[in-house]
């Protein structure tokens, strides 16, 4: 309580100064009076509802777009990035929002730390852009949604799959998560992996040492034996998530294996660089060989396209892969996506979830008739956007996404363009339910 | 006694990878004082200019060691560039000074990386012939691997051999230890500059070059190896050829150790490796320059 009493120590002898001098000449201060006096009308009426809300400005609509747009994650972010591009193209083709207003992205780069993307986030909702969508990691979202949240904005999630962000004490309530958490991932890929291979018995993880990377491991290998699987976890390994030098990892498991391969399986709770070295220098020993199956989850994609068509055949838990349906939905999001990126050609994860974030707003500024955040907000919790992968909603009491989750088992094909195909895959809804299956 | 054939082809397969790029980045510093950090964008380069001139396919071994020798030449050039436009200029700086451009080199590097391949990962097949294993005393090793522990073999013996018994190798050795000195006996110190940068960017590119088949070829490369070969050159003593080829193998087996008896701290093998060695040599095994220089 005595703090409360305290000087605060910004409240400066110079800056009483300047205001005793401002109040003893008066004439002075009525220009200012009257700048104050607009300046907080204009707020007023920037916070309002309806059109004059500061997202829409004439027949223009904007939706924020924060991501990482430099470093050595740009990419991930510039994928994310043209999906949310063909989303906003085929909604203004077909008309635009709201009684035809235009949707238009205002772009900014969070450099992949939290303090920056919580800077966008005020730079965008302070200049009127209330709806924000993106962000690649969980931390970025933890820092920006209550940022948008505080400012009168509303935030949807289109990568982060941290739990503290949805439910219902989430860290900010106009926040609605389209990824799948890792909850969901690994609930969805022990029921397939359990029907897939009722007789597994035994399970190598090699992982990250990192907290995720600990929790998906234990998470996966429990839901296994919930889904009846009498699994038990043989040798386990976890890495420095910098690390790509895995002999000694490789030898020790190659040396710890004897009898045929089945029962056995292989998890690999690590992503990207550390999955592709792994796969590389296990190669030579046929090490994947050696398991019934191999087992990740998410993130695996780029990895297999790296391996330039040698990946072998790992299971991977996911939103999305371009090939794995074919649809009308589907075939429009992929074609002016190609058209869009002819040099990477195919859309990923990242890029579906921005289309779907993108399509998200669209849909509910039109049912809201509005861009008034709060109205936006309600309309998110009530609508269904119908995306290449089926229906999506957000659950209105966790604000969570009803987006599937795609199991899938891909291995290398050095004649398909993505250097990958599809061998199997099982398309599992949020509560846990394979809806549809194909190879 | 099951386990120490593998322990010792691991040691050797994690350790003497690490010496090549430890090897070059040990030479400059004697030279320049500084830990430069431009090495590990070096080492980069060097798996994405090999993974564009051979655009990731499996070739022949003739034409994989034609493009590795072509890669380092055009990383020793680079590297070359790097001591002609930057650290020349910073020669008599204080050692942070140094650090610090190097840090800013490392930075542009990688940038000037992703503007040219992008930020996608890809890969380098092996060349035909070097996939599958051997068996050594009856354990099995990549052949790659093999070929690795061979080629930096011969590396560290030739580099040691070099500063040891030739006239080009006493100058370096010179100018290491007094660089002042040095030059009033007539050694052209800026020159022995340019070639230590030239072979340790020739080192960088081969490693980069000859790692690029056993990794993942993208951005993050740079400072993928470079935390390692950093606690190599430590261990072994700052500026020791010698000491970065121990210096890897102490690394190397204690990672092969404690996958075997305590997988848990693997996170820190390094560091286990550089506390245990600091504590009885403070300057590293082959530490001595380093002491001079200090009391100095």
């Amino acid at each position: 309580m005595t703090g409360l009493n305290r000087r605060r120590p910004g409240w400066s002898t110079p800056a009483r100064r300047r205001l005793r001098t401002l109040s003893s000449h008066p004439w002075r201060t009525v220009p200012l009076l009257i700048a104050a006096v607009a300046l907080v009308a204009a707020a007023c009426g920037s916070s309002g509802g309806g059109s004059a809300s500061g997202s829409s400005t004439g027949g223009v609509v904007k939706l924020g777009f924060i991501s990482t747009m430099s470093g050595p994650l740009a990419q991930i972010g510039d994928d994310m990035l043209d999906g949310a591009k063909v989303a906003v193209a085929q909604v203004n083709a077909a008309g635009g929002v709201d009684g035809g207003k235009k949707l238009q992205l205002v772009v900014k780069d969070d450099q992949l730390t939290p303090a920056t993307g919580a800077a966008a986030a005020r730079t965008l909702v302070g200049s009127g852009t209330k709806l924000i969508f993106g962000m690649l990691d969980s931390s970025i979202c933890l820092a920006v949604a209550p940022v948008v949240q505080s400012l009168g904005g509303v935030t949807i999630g289109t990568t982060c799959s941290s739990d503290p962000l949805v439910g219902p004490k989430r860290a900010a309530q106009n926040y609605f998560s389209l990824a799948i958490s890792n909850t969901a991932s690994c609930a969805a890929t022990a029921k397939v992996i359990a029907q897939e291979y009722p007789k597994l018995t035994s399970i190598d993880v090699f992982g990250y040492d990192y907290i995720t990377g600990h929790e998906i491991a234990t998470q996966c290998v429990n839901d296994m034996k919930t889904d009846g699987l009498h699994v038990t976890v043989h040798k386990s390994y976890f890495v420095p998530l910098t690390s790509e030098s895995f002999t000694a990892q490789i030898t020790a498991l190659q040396h710890s294996l004897s009898g045929p391969a089945t029962g056995r399986a292989l998890f690999l709770a690590t992503y990207g660089a550390g999955t592709t070295a792994f796969l590389k220098q296990a190669a030579p020993y046929h090490l994947t060989q050696q398991y019934q199956t191999v087992i990740t989850n998410g993130g695996y994609v780029s990895s297999g396209e790296a391996l330039n068509g040698s990946a072998p055949a790992v299971w991977d838990a996911y939103e999305y892969f371009p090939t794995v349906v074919s649809n009308s939905r589907n075939s429009a999001f992929v074609k002016q996506y190609e058209a869009l990126k002819p040099a990477d050609k195919f859309p990923n994860d990242w890029s579906y979830e921005a289309y779907m974030g993108a399509l998200m707003y669209a849909k509910a500024i039109t049912a809201a008739k509005s861009t008034d955040p709060a109205a936006v907000a309600a309309a998110l919790a009530k609508i269904s956007v119908t995306g290449p992968l089926g229906a999506v909603r957000f659950n209105p009491a966790t604000h969570e996404s009803t987006i599937p989750t795609l199991v899938f088992q891909t291995t290398g094909d050095a004649g398909s363009p993505m250097k990958l195909k599809i061998l199997k895959y099982d398309l599992v809804s949020p509560t846990n339910q394979i809806v549809s299956s194909g190879s | 006694m099951s386990n120490i054939v593998p322990i010792i082809l691991s040691t050797l397969a994690t350790g003497l990878p690490l010496f090549l790029i430890a090897s070059g980045l040990t030479l400059i510093f004697s030279v320049m004082r500084v830990l430069n950090f431009a090495h590990g964008a070096l080492f980069m380069i060097g798996a994405f200019l090999v993974s564009s001139l051979l655009s990731g396919r499996a070739v022949a071994v003739p034409v994989f060691v034609g493009a590795v020798l072509v890669t380092g030449l055009a990383v020793a050039a680079m590297s070359v560039a790097t001591e002609r436009v930057v650290f020349r200029r910073l020669y008599g700086s204080p050692e942070v000074v140094g650090l610090l451009a190097s840090f800013a080199l490392l930075l542009i590097l990688s940038g000037v990386v992703q503007l040219v391949w992008g930020s996608d990962p890809r890969t380098q097949a092996q060349a035909r012939g070097l996939g599958g294993v051997v068996r050594i005393f009856g354990n099995e090793t990549a052949t790659y691997n093999l070929v690795l522990i061979i080629v930096a073999a011969v590396i560290g013996l030739a580099l040691a051999g070099a500063l040891r018994w030739t006239r080009a190798g006493a100058k370096v050795k010179a100018t290491a230890e007094d660089r002042v000195m040095a030059e009033a006996l007539g050694i052209n110190v800026g020159l022995v500059a340019l070639g230590v940068f030239a072979v340790g960017g020739l080192l960088a590119g081969v490693a980069g070059s000859l790692l690029a088949p056993t990794v993942s070829i993208d951005p993050s490369l740079a400072l993928t190896f470079i935390i390692q070969s950093f606690g190599a050159i430590i261990i072994g003593g700052l500026g020791s050829v010698e000491g970065a080829m121990v210096g890897a193998l102490l690394i190397g087996l204690v990672d092969a150790v404690l996958v075997v008896v305590a997988p848990g701290l693997l996170d820190y093998g390094v560091y286990i490796a550089i506390g245990a060695v600091m504590l009885v040599r403070p300057y590293g095994i082959f530490g001595a320059t380093a002491r001079r220089t200090v009391q100095a």
